[in-house]
């Protein structure tokens, strides 16, 4: 499920220092960088269809939980170039489908940070999900195209939340969060993050989902009860605030 | 379109499974055919409520177009296949279909003087099994692509949509309106959901009833109560020329299933949320009140007519052989 667009690999010295007769050595092959998702709600792993209560005693559930990373540029001495076009990361309980994480092949080297969007980007948004096969990110089968605009969905929360105080937890409020449209595509910055990728060995670089800060992050906090449904069109101001906890609750872990 | 690493797409798969979709040999008293159930002229629909099989028993579902069913990942309405090949083999032995076992299916193909050599062509064996019928009858499915609608010309720019079909079009994309477009989804131009991944976006349960026995639809694949009358949302090309419509083919035209929508929606506990968002407020055996105007249902249809794909059931490649 992914696209690399550009691998920083330049390897092209060593053939020069070949001496008659010896063979060649092997052109090296570069490290692999795997970043990986581990969400969490309410200090417990995310699973879908698992219950979790809310800071404010809210009992709920996920269904769908599915967003897009793009753009992925690492900070070294160098120019930050970027090397993962986009992925979807998606946390169904379908392993057919379940893809929490990516690894692209990176050059060896100490950097000193990253960044990724969170989204698409105006051109990507643009593409036309029937030109790609299902394997892409980018695909129809990704459930992630918006039909009505033509466009991507960013992010795609879906759940159900139970409010009321019958002694079941019926869910009977749905979450609906789907983000999109080009003005909330974010750009997740980790500048002080220094990793070392080494030639032949993969760096795996843990990324944190808290869903305490989606729902409960410092000024922009949710009341789920009146803030639970946004396709961004019907509900702008959601959609964007939901755009700015995603990046909060973004965190990278151990 | 995927397509299994062992059974792609060949000329000679293809004209076999033409064939024996057509071919009546598959059937107990060899009176009936896929094409049966699935007639060309109807976008291989029946035009019933309920299919009847050779023993004529009713069945209790409403047969189920075939147009771009290779974009699916769930055949039936209840899903219950999730490849073709696994889907062609269940009407050839169910009693209230075709009701002919594998064995003497095969063995009819097998003593047939032409099927051997065409399944040598197709297959390279003339030794016949019902995978490789399966097979060849799923080749043929999947050729039978639909994307020559005025909806799809319209959106390639190649014609133009009156008042009305813009209208319509218009209300099928709103959020607060038709909201058509989330189980029904128009960037794949398939107008359904049902090639999305993730299984929660393909089935849902659209309000056709408050109460359900127990494990209809999806529920009866995975035993799950939460999934009761949830049902896979089928392709709206060719819309026009499907009727009856919905799993038990309880509306008869395309006006009673928009009267449904604008006020017969009915909330039940596993309601798609999609039906109620903007309703938070109803409550079980409630109905939903969508209050289109009688415009707005006549535009709604003039946008459902423009899904019409003539050349699917006029393309010769689909037709009878015989």
């Amino acid at each position: 499920m992914k696209v690399v667009k550009g691998l920083v690999l330049a390897f092209i010295a060593a053939a020069l220092f070949q001496s008659c007769g010896n063979e060649p050595p092997p052109e090296p092959e570069g490290g692999t960088l795997t970043v990986n998702f581990n969400p969490t709600a309410n200090g417990q792993p995310f699973v879908l269809g698992n219950g979790f209560t809310s800071a404010k005693g809210l009992p709920y559930e996920f269904s769908l939980f599915k967003f897009y990373i793009s753009n992925l540029r690492l900070y070294g001495t160098s120019e930050p170039d970027t090397i993962l076009d986009a992925d979807l990361i998606n946390f169904s309980n379908d392993q057919a489908i379940r893809h929490t994480s990516f690894s692209v092949k990176v050059q060896p080297g100490t950097y000193s940070g990253f960044s990724f969007g969170v989204g698409l980007d105006s051109i990507q948004n643009r593409l036309d999900p029937t030109t790609f096969p299902s394997t892409s990110p980018y695909s129809a089968s990704a459930g992630t195209h918006w039909g009505m605009f033509f466009m991507y969905r960013f992010v795609m929360i879906e759940g159900a939340i139970d409010t009321s105080e019958n002694g079941l937890t019926d869910y009977e409020l749905p979450i609906i969060m789907h983000t999109g449209f080009d003005s909330l595509y974010i750009t997740k910055e980790f500048a002080a993050h220094p990793f070392e990728v080494k030639e032949g060995e993969n760096t795996t670089i843990n990324i944190n989902f808290d869903f305490n800060r989606l729902f409960y992050g410092g000024n922009d906090t949710l009341d789920l009860l009146t803030n639970h449904i946004t396709h961004t069109s019907d509900n702008y101001p959601l959609a964007a605030k939901i755009t700015r906890n995603f990046k909060n609750a973004l965190q990278v872990g151990n | 379109m995927d397509q299994p690493a062992d059974n792609k797409l060949t000329i000679e798969g293809i004209a076999l499974g033409r064939r024996l979709f057509y071919d009546k040999i598959l059937s107990g008293n060899q009176t009936q055919s896929c094409a049966s159930c699935h007639k060309q002229e109807l976008a291989f629909t029946d035009g019933l409520r309920f299919s009847t099989g050779i023993d004529n028993i009713a069945g209790n579902r409403n047969s189920m177009s075939l147009v771009n069913l290779g974009y699916n990942r769930d055949l039936f309405w209840n899903g219950r296949a999730k490849t073709l090949e696994k889907q062609a083999l269940e009407p050839v032995p169910n009693p209230i279909e075709m009701h002919l076992s594998w064995p003497d299916a095969v063995a009819r193909l097998q003593a047939d003087g032409s099927y051997p050599g065409l399944f040598k062509k197709a297959f390279g064996t003339e030794t016949i099994d019902s995978i490789l019928v399966a097979k060849a009858l799923s080749q043929f499915m999947r050729t039978i692509v639909s994307g020559n609608s005025k909806f799809h010309k319209y959106l390639r720019n190649e014609v133009q949509f009156t008042q009305a079909e813009i209208n319509g079009y218009l209300l099928f994309r709103n959020e607060l309106k038709g909201d058509c477009q989330h189980c029904h989804e128009l960037g794949s131009k398939l107008l359904t959901d049902n090639h999305f991944l993730d299984i929660t976006q393909r089935f849902h349960n659209n309000g056709l009833d408050s109460i359900y026995p127990t494990y209809l639809g999806l529920a009866e694949v995975t035993q799950d109560p939460n999934d009761n009358g949830k049902f896979k949302s089928p392709t709206l090309i060719n819309i026009a020329l499907t009727a009856p419509y919905m799993h038990d083919g309880r509306f008869n035209t395309l006006q009673e299933v928009i009267e449904h929508y604008d006020h017969g929606v009915k909330v039940s506990p596993t309601l798609d949320f999609f039906m109620t968002k903007n309703y938070p407020d109803l409550q079980a055996g409630d109905r939903r009140e969508l209050g289109l105007t009688p415009q707005e249902k006549a535009d709604l249809l003039a946008f459902l007519l423009t899904l019409t794909d003539s050349t699917v059931i006029t393309n010769p490649a689909f037709s009878s052989p015989f």
